[in-house]
């Protein structure tokens, strides 16, 4: 990735914006977004890499442990590198929009089954799947829209 | 190219769940913890860049001949007129703010909402003041309509309030009227539940909720929220649901107070 210095002001701005917009109280995730962009444009290296440094960012920034969001981050930007082809079809708008709202929903469930495994679950079950599949539907709009280097 | 990627992903997951396993054991690690108050004054920076940036854009938008000037002139004075109502608004609430100051013996700091917090998980609100001000950790947070919730974090400058619908927050209570005790449990935005009301003791919509100050964090007698609904029994015990009479989402300027 030859831009890839842009990515810090962009890491920083996802953390500063994703706390001021809210769409009926659910937040996009615009750092899980940042982690499949990465691992779609880059690979499955990168994209874990740079998955796992936002996701201890996430951890660091929240208070609790380490852990969750390095694992459900990293896991984002692995398997984002798939959507570019391998085990997938080739890729087109509608897999994009399947693939982010796939993605931020497992983002979201491996940071929760995580916390709730290792420390206890930081809110009720109810309440976490309205964040995650509402995340998850938030973000997948952006799906269409990031696409993988044509080559 | 599959025998290549899954042990990248395989070390990963090992890698994180040691790191968790540490931590469940020796409790959280955060050597990055400095991050969160970084980022809470990067907040509070946005939010004053915003404004400004919102304030010179305004002004200085459609400038061309005179009778933009005077349509300028005209916006300019919408705008002060703007600005004077919303200085007559802060200056309510700074007032009940300072009523609430000179209210209470355990003021600590009076203090404006930055934004929300960073958690997904947590219902939460970063305020503009921390350590430096004397704000600890699980310092009660209220306003002038009644209890708002509890520092979770304190940093440098800036600290991280959850608030009291989050599902994680307790707090002791009692009715005020019938004066039995209970606990009040957020149950998401908005809504509280009381539990271990006694099924013998008589609650009806209405019913004002206080703190009882029994959990040793919250001074007594705050007010907490109202009954809304008593849904019913479950064995012994009533379940009741409260609302909170601080409403989070138009919480501007809040005031901490100590336990």
């Amino acid at each position: 990735m030859k831009k890839s210095y842009l990515l810090i002001p962009a890491v920083i701005a996802a953390f500063l914006i994703e706390v001021k917009l809210s769409v009926f109280g659910i937040r996009p995730g615009l750092t899980t977004l940042l982690a499949y962009y990465v691992g779609l444009k880059s690979g499955a290296a990168r994209g874990t890499a740079f998955g796992a440094i936002v996701g201890l960012i996430a951890d660091s920034l929240s208070g609790g442990i380490i852990g969750p969001n390095v694992l459900a981050k990293g896991a984002v930007g692995f398997f984002a590198s798939y959507m570019a082809g391998g085990l997938f079809l080739k890729w087109t708008a509608l897999l994009g929009f399947i693939g982010v709202l796939f993605l931020t929903a497992l983002d979201g469930i491996a940071a929760y089954a995580s916390t709730a495994f290792f420390v206890l679950a930081p809110t009720s079950l109810h309440r976490a799947a309205l964040i995650i599949f509402g995340q998850a539907a938030l973000n997948s709009i952006a799906g269409p829209f990031i696409r993988p280097n044509e080559n | 190219m599959l025998k290549k990627r899954y042990p990248l992903f395989l070390a990963l997951l090992v890698v994180s769940v040691l790191l968790m396993i540490y931590q469940s054991r020796n409790g959280a690690y955060t050597p990055f913890g400095f991050l969160s108050g970084y980022l809470n004054s990067a907040s509070k920076g946005t939010a004053v860049a915003g404004s400004s940036i919102k304030g010179t854009l305004g002004r200085f938008k459609n400038k061309d001949e005179e009778l933009q000037k005077l349509r300028d002139e005209v916006r300019d004075l919408r705008l002060r007129e703007q600005e004077y109502k919303e200085a007559v608004l802060e200056n309510v609430r700074l007032k009940d703010a300072l009523c609430l100051k000179e209210r209470r013996e355990d003021y600590i700091a009076t203090a404006k909402v930055v934004s929300k917090g960073t958690d997904r998980w947590s219902n939460a609100l970063v305020i503009d003041k921390g350590k430096a001000d004397f704000v600890g950790k699980d310092m009660a947070v209220i306003t002038a309509d009644g209890l708002l919730g509890k520092v979770q974090e304190a940093h440098g400058f800036s600290s991280t309030v959850l608030l009291i619908d989050d599902t994680i927050f307790r707090a002791a209570v009692r009715l005020e009227e019938s004066r039995a005790e209970a606990v009040l449990s957020g149950a998401g935005p908005g809504l509280c539940i009381l539990k271990y009301v006694g099924a013998e003791v008589e609650v009806k919509p209405g019913d004002v909720v206080i703190t009882s100050g029994l959990d040793g964090l919250f001074p007594p007698g705050l007010l907490a929220g109202y009954v809304s609904k008593v849904v019913g029994d479950e064995g012994f015990f009533h379940r009741v649901e409260v609302t909170p009479f601080a409403d989070s989402r138009k919480a501007e300027e809040v005031v901490v107070v100590r336990k």
